[in-house]
C-alpha cells in the first residue's frame, strides 16, 4: 500500500474512532456548565453540578446502592461462573453446547424481556425493591461475560500442570488452589470486573426491580432527565465514564499479563 | 550418597490384565507386565499404541475399565493420583510457571507437610542429582528446554517415589540434548536404584535406557524382552519392523533339516531359516535385517539372491541400498565406504546374507 493510501486509510480510522466516542465525551464539557440548563456547547465554567451531585442525599443514596450491588454481584457471579466454567470446560458432560447456550441466554434475550420476565417472579417472592432483589437480578446479567472469560482461559490452560500438582500429592482442592488458580487470576480479575460494570451501568432492569427503595445510580440518572432535565446528570455521567475508562485500562493490562504468563514454559 | 538419593529403593510395579475402552475403541487390552525393583522398563510404539494411557492409568489420571495394578503386591486402583506416590515426568516438563526453581521442586515436600530446613537440604540435593546447584531461585520461564527437564526430573524424585514415570520426556529436546540427557536418566535411575516406566516412541531411545523393552501395538503388548533379544528374536512381524528396518518375502516353508528351515520364495528361490514350529507347506514371510545383507560371494549356509541397485543413499555412517530382487524391494545397509568401492545405481548385485539371519512368521 502506498503511502497516500496509508493516510486515508488512518484518517478514516481517527474518524470512526471520533464518530464513536465524541457523543460520550460531549458530557465532560456539559457538566461544567455555568447556567442551570443542560446544554452544548456550555456557557462558562462552574463546579456546581458536582457539588450537586455530592450534596444531594437522593444521589448519594443511589450511589451507595449501586456500589453495593455491584460489589455482591461482583463476587457472586465471579465465584458461580467460574465454577460454571470449570464444568464446562474440564466436565464430562452430554450437551455441552446446550448448557453453554443456556448459560449465555442472558446475555442475548432482550434486557427488556430479562426485566419484565424477573419482575413478574421477583413480586411474588418480595424481592422488587429490595437490595437482595437487585443483586439477585443483575447476578443473571453478570454471569455469561464471567463465564465467557473464565472460559476463556481455561480453554488455554494446560491440564498436566494440575496432573502433576496430584501426581506430586496435591489433593484436587489444593491442586486448584495452588496451581489451576494463580494461572487463571489474571482472566479471573477481568471477569470479575466485567461482572462490575454490568451492574454498576444497568438500566433496564433495574427500572423495574429496583422498586422506590433500591434505587441505583443509572435508575436516578434517568429521572434526572426523565422529570427535570437535571444537570448533574452531566457530572455523573462524566464520573461514570471516569470509572468505565479505568476498568478498560486495567482489563488491557491484566490481559497482557495473562499471555505473558502463558506463553511459558513450552 | 546424598540426602536425596538415599533411602529410596526402588518398587515392583505389576500391571495384571488392564484394559482400557474409550467408547468403541479398546485403547490398552489386556496388559500384563511386571517391572521388577530397580528396572528400566520401557512401553515402546507409535503413537496410538496405548503406551501412553497404559502409563496414566499407572499414575491415576485415567481409570482402567478392567484389570489391576500393583505397587509390591498391593492393588492401587483404589488411590486417587495423590495418594499413590509415584513420580511422573510429563513430555511437556508441567512445572508450575508461577513458582521458582527451588519452589517447583519442594511442592512435593510442601504436601507431605515438610518444610524447614530438612526440605531445603533435600531440594539442594535434588538440585545437585540433576546439576543445577545455583538455579534454586531463578523462574522456571527462564530456564532452556534440558534445563526444564532437569527440573521437572528433580521434583518428581525429591519425595523418593519408589516408581518413576516418564511419558516421552525427551520429546521436544534436539538430537544432542537428548543423548545427553539419556545418559544423565541412567546415571540418576542407577544410583538411585528406582524403577521407572519409561514411554517412548523412539526404539534408539528404547535401546540405549532400556533393561527391558514392552513393544506396544494396537493396545496390545507385542513383546516383552531385553533389547537385544527382541532386536534379534522379535515375536511377530510388526516387532520386527518397528524395531529397526527389515526386509519380508514372502514363500512356502517346504521342508527342514535339523536347525534349518527350507523356503521357496513367491519367486522361485529356495532360501534357509532359523527353525520354526510352524507346520510344512504353510505359507511365511521370511524376515531379514538390511544390514545383515552384504554384496560378498556366498559361502556355507548362506542364502543368496540376485538384484538390481535401484537407489543409493549415503547416510554418513553407513549407506543404504534399495535393490530390486525376487519380485520385492530389498533394503540393504552397507558399513560406509568411499565412492569407489560403492555399488552403483543399476549394477546388478548378489545380496547373501546368513541362514541364521533368517527369521520366519506364520
Amino acid at each position: 500500500m502506498n503511502s497516500l493510501g496509508k493516510a486515508a486509510l488512518a484518517s478514516f480510522a481517527g474518524l470512526v474512532c471520533l464518530f464513536l466516542v465524541l457523543p460520550s465525551l460531549i458530557v465532560l464539557p456539559m457538566s461544567f456548565n455555568a447556567d442551570n440548563l443542560l446544554r452544548f456547547p456550555p456557557h462558562g465554567f462552574s463546579l456546581t453540578w458536582y457539588q450537586a451531585y455530592f450534596g444531594a442525599e437522593n444521589w448519594q443514596s443511589a450511589t451507595w446502592h449501586s456500589l453495593a450491588i455491584a460489589v455482591s454481584v461482583t463476587i457472586l457471579a465471579t465465584t458461580l461462573g467460574t465454577i460454571a466454567a470449570l464444568a464446562l470446560i474440564r466436565g464430562r458432560i452430554a450437551w455441552r453446547m446446550l448448557y453453554i447456550y443456556l448459560m449465555l441466554t442472558p446475555m442475548i434475550v432482550p434486557p427488556i424481556v430479562s426485566a419484565v420476565s424477573m419482575y413478574g417472579v421477583f413480586a411474588q417472592f418480595r424481592l422488587v425493591g429490595t437490595l437482595p432483589g437487585m443483586i439477585l437480578a443483575h447476578t443473571v446479567l453478570a454471569l455469561p461475560f464471567v463465564i465467557i472469560n473464565v472460559a476463556a482461559v481455561l480453554q488455554r490452560m494446560d491440564w498436566r500442570l494440575e496432573q502433576a500438582a496430584r501426581s506430586l500429592g496435591a489433593p484436587a482442592l489444593q491442586a486448584f488452589f495452588l496451581v489451576t488458580l494463580p494461572l487463571i487470576r489474571p482472566g479471573l480479575i477481568v471477569a470479575a470486573i466485567f461482572a462490575f460494570i454490568t451492574s454498576f451501568d444497568e438500566v433496564v432492569v433495574a427500572l423495574y426491580i429496583s422498586g422506590s427503595s433500591a434505587i441505583t445510580l443509572p435508575v436516578e440518572m434517568w429521572s434526572g432527565l426523565r422529570f427535570e432535565i437535571n444537570p448533574v446528570v452531566a457530572a455523573v455521567s462524566s464520573l461514570l465514564l471516569g470509572i468505565s475508562a479505568a476498568s478498560l485500562l486495567a482489563i488491557g493490562l491484566l490481559r497482557r499479563v495473562a499471555t505473558a504468563q502463558h506463553r511459558t514454559p513450552a | 550418597m546424598t540426602a536425596a538419593t538415599s533411602a529410596a529403593t526402588g518398587g515392583e510395579i505389576r500391571l495384571s490384565r488392564l484394559s482400557r475402552s474409550f467408547g468403541a475403541v479398546h485403547a490398552v487390552r489386556n496388559v500384563d507386565l511386571v517391572a521388577a525393583r530397580g528396572e528400566f522398563l520401557t512401553l515402546l510404539g507409535a503413537s496410538g499404541s496405548g503406551k501412553t494411557t497404559t502409563l496414566m492409568m499407572i499414575a491415576g489420571f485415567v481409570t482402567p475399565s478392567a484389570g489391576d495394578i500393583l505397587v509390591d503386591g498391593a492393588s492401587i486402583l483404589g488411590e486417587p493420583p495423590d495418594r499413590r506416590n509415584l513420580g511422573v515426568v510429563f513430555q511437556s516438563y508441567a512445572l508450575f510457571p508461577h513458582m521458582t526453581v527451588a519452589e517447583n521442586i519442594s511442592f512435593p515436600l510442601r504436601m507431605r507437610r515438610l518444610g524447614g530446613a530438612d526440605a531445603r537440604e533435600r531440594t539442594e540435593a535434588a538440585l545437585a542429582m540433576v546439576r543445577l546447584e545455583g538455579y534454586a531461585e531463578r523462574r522456571v520461564t527462564e530456564l532452556s528446554g534440558g534445563q526444564q527437564q532437569r527440573v521437572a526430573l528433580a521434583r518428581a524424585l525429591v519425595f523418593r517415589p519408589p516408581v518413576l514415570l516418564m511419558d516421552e520426556p525427551l520429546g521436544a529436546l534436539d538430537r544432542k540434548l537428548r543423548e545427553q540427557m539419556q545418559l544423565e536418566i541412567k546415571r540418576i535411575q542407577k544410583s538411585l536404584g528406582i524403577t521407572v516406566i519409561y514411554v517412548t516412541h523412539d526404539q534408539e531411545e528404547a535401546l540405549i535406557l532400556s533393561n527391558r523393552i514392552a513393544i506396544m501395538h494396537e493396545g496390545e503388548v507385542h513383546q516383552v524382552g531385553t533389547p537385544d533379544a527382541v532386536y534379534e528374536h522379535p515375536s511377530t512381524p510388526y516387532v520386527a519392523s518397528f524395531l529397526g528396518e527389515s526386509n519380508f518375502l514372502d514363500g512356502i516353508l517346504e521342508s527342514m533339516d535339523g536347525s534349518t528351515s527350507w523356503v521357496r520364495l513367491a519367486s522361485g528361490e529356495r532360501i534357509g531359516a532359523r527353525a520354526t514350529e510352524l507346520p510344512i507347506g504353510s505359507k511365511v514371510q521370511a524376515m531379514v535385517r538390511p544390514e545383515s545383507i552384504t554384496f560378498d560371494a556366498s559361502g556355507p549356509r548362506t542364502n543368496s539372491l540376485q538384484a538390481e541397485i535401484e537407489v543409493c543413499e549415503y547416510l554418513g555412517q553407513s549407506i543404504r541400498y534399495f535393490t530390486r530382487g525376487a519380485g520385492t524391494t530389498l533394503t540393504v545397509r552397507a558399513p560406509r565406504a568411499d565412492a569407489a568401492h560403492r555399488a552403483a545405481v543399476g549394477e546388478r548385485v548378489t545380496l547373501s546374507w546368513p541362514q541364521s539371519e533368517t527369521l520366519l512368521f506364520g
